[in-house]
């Protein structure tokens, strides 16, 4: 068996998703390690609901092949096979649908029967789970009584309740309040420090960043990123300096050639910027750099130096993930074959 | 998922381990859910039972008002509950309780959630011995209802009333295969409920008619419809089989030949097959199904 660090309990390996002529998902690949949380992040129609699909068997790959670990190997998952590969998972797939008469001890309790959780310990666990996130008081009510975002928690609980190792999530935020959401997210930290595997899938970026390990980026049905959150926003390597000074010179033109001679040398950019542009609308002046804080800190301090009337001097906290994700999306943005395949 | 005191996670729980006995506790849990699921149609099946136990006493009781003479035997006037009105109610119960079997979880996308827990063929078996045994229990009263009555009227109850009884359950278990398998392919269980209402009322019966008409000697024992029959012929059994003479009152009218009653073998082994075949095919259609 694998070191326990960097051990795959799933590994995704060209899957293919045709509908007719429609490819729902293109050549996915992606292997998930024991222990961390992998956010699968994309626009709406990418493909991430597809690919939960198909991990559950749900839907079955036009192609490709799905690899679950199962007593230290990692086993082809079939639909002979699904039973015992899919017992350790629990799925959360899509906005979760469940009969409104029933109540959720008894879905829960079905659920837990299902997956084998002993007999007698079931109605302790039933509490345990609808305990982390509120519906304690509702275990006997019926869920066509439920609002949306009750739904989407008992859809959470009901992939935990059998305590499996791997938690696979399909959009498991959607439809739930800001509070909401910050529990969900302290619960799934909370199953992290337990040595639980979670994959789960959004097309909300602070709800993925904020939480996961890896960021796998799919987009048209192709993973086009996947890596940490470090080195995906090291990408970037763009910001913008943004500089007031404390009068409008009269030659701008010659202002702006003095602020690049002293800037461009600091800036460090491999692609050339460091170029100073005026915008009149602002009346600022703006310098693209690679948000490097010595840098930021060095240009400063030259421009103090060479008598500068700096008034205003800053970096926009845009988040440059959000950035990279915009111009993955929307093909700007290319990344090598090394990053796209990612690294442990 | 509780951690000791010593802050340690503490190992996973045993699970009962795949093999026969999970696949029996699988079957089993899926079974009484099915039943717990379904409290609201069986009220809903119970009160069919009593509308059609009402129709059937009342056109009793207004044909002896209005001076039609009363079954000589209790066999006779238990069968006048179970003709063609007795075919109505086992398709109602049929496909209220398997309409929604299969289809139900593709359109409301419950299957989402249940798929990933249990194998297809797990499932399918829960459910349809659920759903069998809950419409057998709706036969089953309605049957209490009429022995009742005959009992009251009669002061006897005839021995063919179990076997009656015995057809009318292996009929509702092939009706009931019939509206599986429309619910294992088709989108929407409302679809598969007006599906297998044509299928049972239209289809089979212009098919019947057709035979008929055409003067076609073959036992149709393809027609499902066919084997509700001996339901009420079976108090009266050996009875008549077949039907050879004019369509028309007018005698030298064109002549027909119309099968009645099934043999019991026939009706035994053609119902056993029909179910078998349909759920087979539901089963099979059901694995290869895949979400939307």
């Amino acid at each position: 068996m694998p070191d326990k660090e960097v051990e795959i309990v799933i590994s995704l390996r060209n899957l293919t998703k045709k509908f007719g002529n429609f490819t729902a998902v293109s050549n996915f690949s992606l292997d998930v390690t024991r222990g961390e949380i992998i956010g699968l992040l994309g626009p709406n129609g990418a493909g991430k609901t597809t690919n939960m699909k198909m991990i559950s068997r749900l839907l079955f790959p036009t192609e490709g092949e799905v690899w679950i670990r199962e007593n230290g190997d990692l086993q082809r998952l079939t639909a002979q096979n699904k039973d015992v590969l899919l017992d350790q998972i629990g799925f959360l797939i899509e906005n979760p649908t469940f009969y409104d008469q029933m109540t959720p001890k008894q879905i829960l309790s079905y659920f837990a029967k299902l997956k084998g959780y002993p007999k007698k310990k079931i109605p302790e666990r039933i509490e345990e789970v609808l305990s982390w996130v509120k519906l304690s008081e509702w275990i006997d009510k019926k869920i066509g009584t439920f609002s949306k975002g009750m739904k989407q928690k008992l859809g959470i609980v009901s992939a935990m309740v059998h305590d499996p190792d791997i938690l696979i999530l399909d959009e498991p935020q959607t439809g739930l309040d800001p509070k909401a959401r910050r529990e969900i997210r302290s619960l799934f930290m909370d199953l992290k420090q337990q040595g639980k595997t979670i994959f789960l899938s959004s097309h909300l970026l602070y709800e993925v960043s904020e939480i996961s390990d890896r960021i796998a980026i799919i987009n048209n049905g192709q993973l086009i990123a996947f890596d940490t959150i470090h080195n995906l926003e090291s990408i970037t390597q763009d910001s913008i300096l943004k500089i007031q000074l404390l009068s409008i010179p009269k030659d701008i033109e010659k202002t702006r050639a003095q602020l690049e001679s002293i800037i461009k040398p600091l800036t460090g950019n491999k692609n050339g910027s460091g170029t100073v542009l005026y915008k009149p609308n602002s009346k600022i002046f703006e310098v693209h750099f690679d948000g490097n804080l010595e840098k930021q800190h060095n240009i400063l301090r030259e421009l103090t130096k060479n008598e500068i009337d700096v008034v205003n001097f800053s970096v926009p906290r845009t988040n440059s993930l959000e950035d990279l994700y915009i111009s993955l999306v929307s093909g700007v943005t290319k990344l090598t074959p090394e990053t796209q395949e990612g690294g442990i | 998922m509780t951690t000791t005191q010593d802050g340690e996670l503490q190992t996973r729980f045993e699970t009962i381990p795949f093999g026969v006995r999970r696949s029996f506790q699988q079957v089993n849990s899926t079974i009484n859910f099915e039943v717990k699921r379904h409290k609201k149609n069986m009220l809903t099946s119970f009160g069919v039972v009593v509308l059609f136990y009402i129709l059937s006493l009342l056109i009793n009781v207004i044909g002896e008002r209005r001076g039609v003479e009363s079954p000589a035997t209790a066999g006779a006037y238990m069968a006048s509950y179970l003709d063609m009105i007795f075919g109505l109610f086992i398709l109602i119960i049929a496909v209220m309780y398997g309409g929604s079997m299969i289809a139900l979880d593709y359109e409301k996308q419950t299957g989402n959630l249940i798929f990933p827990k249990i194998t297809k063929g797990r499932l399918f078996v829960g459910r349809l011995i659920a759903r069998y045994l809950l419409a057998a229990l709706s036969v089953t009263s309605y049957y209490i209802l009429v022995a009742v009555t005959a009992l009251i009227k009669y002061h006897t109850l005839p021995v063919e009333a179990l076997a009656s009884f015995a057809w009318a359950l292996l009929y509702m278990l092939a009706v009931l295969s019939m509206v599986i398998f429309f619910s294992s392919f088709l989108k929407k269980t409302s679809t598969t409920i007006v599906i297998s209402l044509v299928m049972i009322f239209i289809v089979f019966n212009l098919t019947s008619s057709i035979l008929v008409i055409a003067g076609i000697e073959i036992e149709p024992l393809f027609i499902l419809t066919y084997y509700s029959n001996i339901i009420s012929q079976s108090f009266s059994m050996p009875t008549e089989r077949f039907f050879e003479g004019p369509l028309t009152p007018n005698p030298d009218g064109p002549s027909g030949f119309q099968w009645i009653t099934p043999s019991a073998t026939g009706a035994a082994v053609g119902m056993i097959i029909y179910a078998a075949v349909l759920l087979i095919a539901a089963y099979f259609l059901f694995r290869r199904r895949q979400q939307k």
